[in-house]
C-alpha cells in the first residue's frame, strides 16, 4: 500500500536527480552532441526552476507577514504591515507601468536603492566598531593576523604607499603567497565536502531535504 | 569525443568511488571516530546557559543558505545541526527561535523543528520559526530579533553573508554567546573576530556527522579525507616533478 | 568602585564617538578633497593593456552582479571600464545574475556619457537579470539564446544587431565580472574560465579580493580591487570621475582604522600588564 507513495515521493525524484547530475557532469569531460544538448536543456530548466523559486519567496513573504499582521503579534505587526504595503506598491507599479517606466525607476532609486545604501553604510560603521571592540591579539596567531591585516590595509591605502612604497610589495606578497595558498587549500576541502553532499543527494543517502 | 577536461572528470570519479566505498564499508561495520570540535561541544553548554538566564536560543543558517545555489551543501549541514539543537532545546525546555532567510528552506526547517519537538513529546510554539524575506530584509529582521529578544546563545551555522557581521555584533551588544560556522571563506575572518566559537570551512560538514553519528555521513567524511590525501599526493608529486623540470603530471592534468 | 585607568578608558571608548569621528573625517575630505597622490597597481595596468590590445570587432561580456549598496565600491569600476570600452569602439553585452543588477545598470547608464556614435542595440546591450546564479551562468555560457530572447526592456534579439551570431561564451573575447560576492567569483571562474577557457577579469569589493586572488594570474588576468582599482583605472583610461575623488576618503578611512586598532591594542596590552602585575586577569 505504501509502495506507490514511496515510488513517487522518493524513488522517482532520486532517479531524476541522479540522471540529471550524471548528464551535466559528463558534459565536462565528454563532447558527444547528445550529452551537450541534454545538458544545455537541463541547465535552462534550472533557470526556470530558479525563477519559480523567486515567486515562491514572494508568496512566502506575503503569507508570513500577513500572519504577523492578522495575529497582531507584538512589535512585529507594524513591520509586517509596512512590508506588505511596500510589496504591494512595488508589485503594482511593476505590473501596471512596467519595469522600464519612470515610476519604477523612481521607486527603485529613491526607496530601494536609498534604503540598501543606508544599510551598507551602517555595516561600514559596524565593521569599524567590531574591529575596535572585538579584535584583540592575545596570542602569537593573533599577533600574526594583526600584523598581516595592518600591512595589507596599508598597502591598499594610496597615501601610505606613496609615503613608503615598500608597503605595496609587502601587501602583494601577503596576498599572492600567503593568502592565495590558504584560500586554495580551503577551496579544495570545501569542494570535497560539496562533492560528498552531492553524491549523498544523488544516491538518495542525504537526509533532510526530501523527508 | 573527450574534452580537454577529461582528467578532472576522471579525478572526480575517483573521489566519488572513495566516498561510495567508504559509505558502504561503514554501513556494514564500525562507525569511525571523529575528532572533537570545540564549537560543537559548546552548543550544549551555551543552551544550558540560556536556560539558566531564562533567555531564548537563537538559531539561523544565514541569508545565503538555500537549496538552489552552490551553498546547498552548507544548508544541509546547517539542517543537521538544527535537528540536534531543536531536540536539545525541546528536551531541556529552552525557547528556540529560528530565523530563516530563504523561502525555499522555510518549510524544510519548519519540518525539522516539528519532528525534533515531536520526538521529545513537545509542541512547537507558534513564534519559533521566523521568516523576514531575503537578503537585507532578513539581515535587519534577524538583527532586530537578537536585539529585541536578547538570546542567551546564538548558533549561526550555514552559508553566511553580511549577516555574519550584523548578527554577531548585535549578539555582542546584548551579551549573547555566539557559535558560528561557515564554509564561505569571505566571512570566516569576520566570524573569527566576532564569535566566541567558530567552525571553519569543512568543520560544518563534519558537524552534522559528529552530532548525529550517522553511518552514511561518517563514511562520506572518511571518503573526503581519502580525497584530501590524493590531492596532497598529487600536489607533492607535481611540485617535485616540476622542480626537476618534468611537466608530465601537469600536462596529464591539463587534458 | 575603582576609577578607570588610562588603559581602561582607551579600551572602552563609546562606539558612538567612534561613529561620529569617522563620519566627520570622511565627510570633510569628500566635501573638500585634499588631492593625495595615488600609485597605479599591476591589476589596473593588466586590465587596461588587455583591453587596449583587443581587436576592434571584439565582443565583451560584462557581469553586473553586486548589491546596490556597494555601488560606491564597484559601480565606479564598472563605469570606468565601460567608458574605456566604449571609447575604443569595442562592443559589450551586459547581464546580471544578481537581483540588484538592473538597478546598478540603470544608475551606471545614467552616469556614463557614451560617444555619439556608440549606439544601444548595435554596440552595447543590457540583457537584464537572469535567475539561477551559477545555473544561469552555466546555461548562458553553453547557449545564451536559449536562456534569453530579449533585452532588459523586452526588445527581441531580432531587433538588436549586436546579438547576431552570438551563441555562447566562445563568441566573447573577454569576460569581466563586477561583483562583491565570493560565490560569483567562483562560479564565473568555473563556468567561463575553467569550462570554456575564456579570458577573465574581476572588479571586486575590498573584502572579496582574497577570494579572487587564487584565480590570478592563471584564470583571471586582473583583479581590480574595489574603489582603489577604480581610481587607478580612471587615471589610466583618462576618465577621471568619482573614484579618483574618493581616494582621499579611502586613505583617511584606512589610516583612521589603523589608528583605532593600535589604540585598542595599547589599551588591551596596558590592561594585560596591569592585571599580570596584580595577579588577576582580563576576561
Amino acid at each position: 500500500m505504501t509502495a506507490v507513495p514511496t515510488l513517487f515521493k522518493r524513488k522517482i525524484p532520486i532517479a531524476m536527480t541522479f540522471i540529471i547530475a550524471l548528464v551535466v557532469a559528463l558534459q565536462y569531460g565528454i563532447e558527444h552532441p547528445y550529452i551537450i544538448t541534454s545538458s544545455n536543456t537541463l541547465k535552462i530548466f534550472g533557470v526556470v526552476v530558479s525563477s519559480i523559486a523567486i515567486i515562491l519567496a514572494s508568496l512566502t513573504l506575503v503569507i508570513s507577514q500577513m500572519g504577523y499582521v492578522v495575529k497582531k503579534k507584538a512589535d512585529y505587526w507594524v513591520g509586517g504591515l509596512a512590508s506588505l504595503i511596500f510589496f504591494a506598491i512595488f508589485f503594482s507599479v511593476g505590473l501596471v507601468r512596467g519595469i522600464e517606466s519612470v515610476e519604477w525607476a523612481w521607486i527603485q532609486k529613491n526607496i530601494f536603492s536609498a534604503c540598501t545604501t543606508a544599510l551598507m553604510g551602517v555595516a561600514g560603521f559596524l565593521f569599524v566598531s567590531a574591529s575596535y571592540r572585538a579584535y584583540k591579539a592575545k596570542n602569537i596567531d593573533g599577533y600574526l593576523l594583526l600584523a598581516s591585516g595592518l600591512l595589507v590595509m596599508l598597502s591598499n591605502t594610496p597615501a601610505a604607499v606613496v609615503l613608503w612604497p615598500t608597503f605595496g610589495p609587502i601587501g602583494k606578497w601577503i596576498m599572492s603567497v600567503l593568502n592565495t595558498n590558504v584560500q586554495r587549500a580551503i577551496l579544495v576541502t570545501v569542494a570535497l565536502g560539496t562533492v560528498a553532499t552531492a553524491i549523498r543527494t544523488v544516491l538518495g543517502w542525504q537526509r533532510g531535504y526530501m523527508d | 569525443m573527450f574534452t580537454d577536461k577529461i582528467a578532472v572528470l576522471v579525478l572526480s570519479c575517483i573521489i566519488v568511488i572513495f566516498i561510495v566505498y567508504n559509505v558502504l564499508k561503514v554501513k556494514s561495520g564500525k562507525i569511525p571516530e571523529i575528532r572533537k570540535i570545540a564549537g560543537l561541544e559548546a552548543i550544549e553548554e551555551a543552551i544550558g546557559r540560556s536556560i539558566e538566564q531564562n533567555r531564548p536560543v537563537h538559531f539561523t543558517p544565514g541569508s545565503s543558505s538555500k537549496l538552489s545555489n552552490q551553498y546547498a551543501s552548507q544548508t544541509l549541514a546547517s539542517n543537521s545541526i538544527l535537528r540536534y539543537v531543536a531536540r536539545l532545546t525541546a528536551s531541556l525546555g529552552a525557547k528556540l527561535i529560528v530565523s530563516v532567510g530563504s523561502a525555499e528552506i522555510y518549510n524544510l526547517f519548519s519540518e525539522i523543528v516539528e519532528e525534533s519537538y515531536l520526538m521529545e513529546n513537545m509542541v512547537v510554539p507558534s513564534d519559533t520559526l521566523r521568516y523576514y524575506s531575503e537578503g537585507y530584509a532578513f539581515q535587519q529582521g534577524a538583527m532586530n530579533t537578537v536585539l529585541h529578544e536578547k538570546p542567551g546563545s546564538q548558533i549561526f551555522i550555514g552559508a553566511i553573508s553580511m549577516d555574519g557581521l550584523l548578527l554577531t555584533e548585535a549578539a555582542s551588544r546584548v551579551g549573547t554567546v555566539t557559535i558560528s560556522g561557515t564554509a564561505r571563506t569571505f566571512w570566516i575572518p569576520f566570524l573569527t573576530v566576532t564569535s566566541d566559537y567558530v567552525l571553519i570551512g569543512e568543520e560544518i560538514f563534519v558537524a552534522g556527522t559528529y552530532l548525529s553519528k550517522d553511518p552514511i555521513e561518517s563514511g562520506s567524511i572518511v571518503g573526503q579525507d581519502w580525497g584530501k590525501f590524493l590531492t596532497l599526493f598529487l600536489l607533492v608529486l607535481g611540485s617535485i616533478l616540476s622542480v626537476m623540470g618534468n611537466t608530465f603530471l601537469w600536462r596529464l592534468l591539463q587534458r | 568602585m575603582s576609577e578607570k585607568s588610562f588603559y581602561d578608558k582607551i579600551s572602552s571608548i563609546d562606539v558612538r564617538l567612534i561613529y561620529v569621528s569617522i563620519a566627520l573625517v570622511l565627510s570633510s575630505v569628500i566635501i573638500n578633497p585634499i588631492g593625495m597622490p595615488i600609485t597605479i597597481g599591476e591589476h589596473a595596468t593588466n586590465l587596461y593593456n588587455f583591453i587596449e590590445q583587443l581587436p576592434e570587432d571584439s565582443l565583451i561580456l560584462i557581469g553586473i552582479d553586486f548589491d546596490v549598496g556597494l555601488y560606491s565600491e564597484m559601480g565606479f569600476s564598472l563605469e570606468a571600464i565601460i567608458k574605456h570600452i566604449s571609447s575604443r569602439g569595442l562592443r559589450f553585452i551586459a547581464l546580471s545574475i544578481h537581483m540588484d543588477g538592473p538597478v546598478n545598470w540603470a544608475k551606471a547608464n545614467s552616469r556614463i556619457d557614451f560617444p555619439s556614435n556608440y549606439i544601444y542595440g548595435e554596440d552595447y546591450v543590457y540583457l537584464g537579470f537572469i535567475a539561477g546564479q551559477e545555473t544561469a551562468q552555466a546555461a548562458i555560457a553553453s547557449d545564451l539564446k536559449k536562456v534569453v530572447t530579449s533585452d532588459f526592456m523586452g526588445i527581441p534579439f531580432s531587433e538588436l544587431p549586436i546579438m547576431n551570431g552570438v551563441e555562447n561564451s566562445q563568441d566573447f573575447a573577454f569576460i569581466i565580472e563586477v561583483t562583491g560576492q565570493g560565490h560569483n567569483i567562483d562560479s564565473t571562474a568555473r563556468q567561463y574560465g575553467s569550462m570554456f577557457n575564456r579570458p577573465l577579469a574581476y572588479a571586486v569589493a575590498g573584502a572579496a579580493i582574497p577570494l579572487a586572488m587564487p584565480y590570478y594570474p592563471r584564470l583571471a588576468l586582473a583583479v581590480l580591487p574595489s574603489i582603489i582599482g577604480a581610481a587607478q583605472y580612471e587615471y589610466l583610461a583618462d576618465v577621471p570621475s568619482s573614484a579618483l575623488k574618493a581616494t582621499d576618503a579611502v586613505s583617511l578611512a584606512h589610516i583612521f582604522l589603523f589608528g583605532l586598532l593600535i589604540l585598542s591594542h595599547i589599551g588591551f596590552w596596558g590592561q594585560l600588564s596591569k592585571a599580570k602585575r596584580s595577579g588577576g586577569k582580563i576576561v
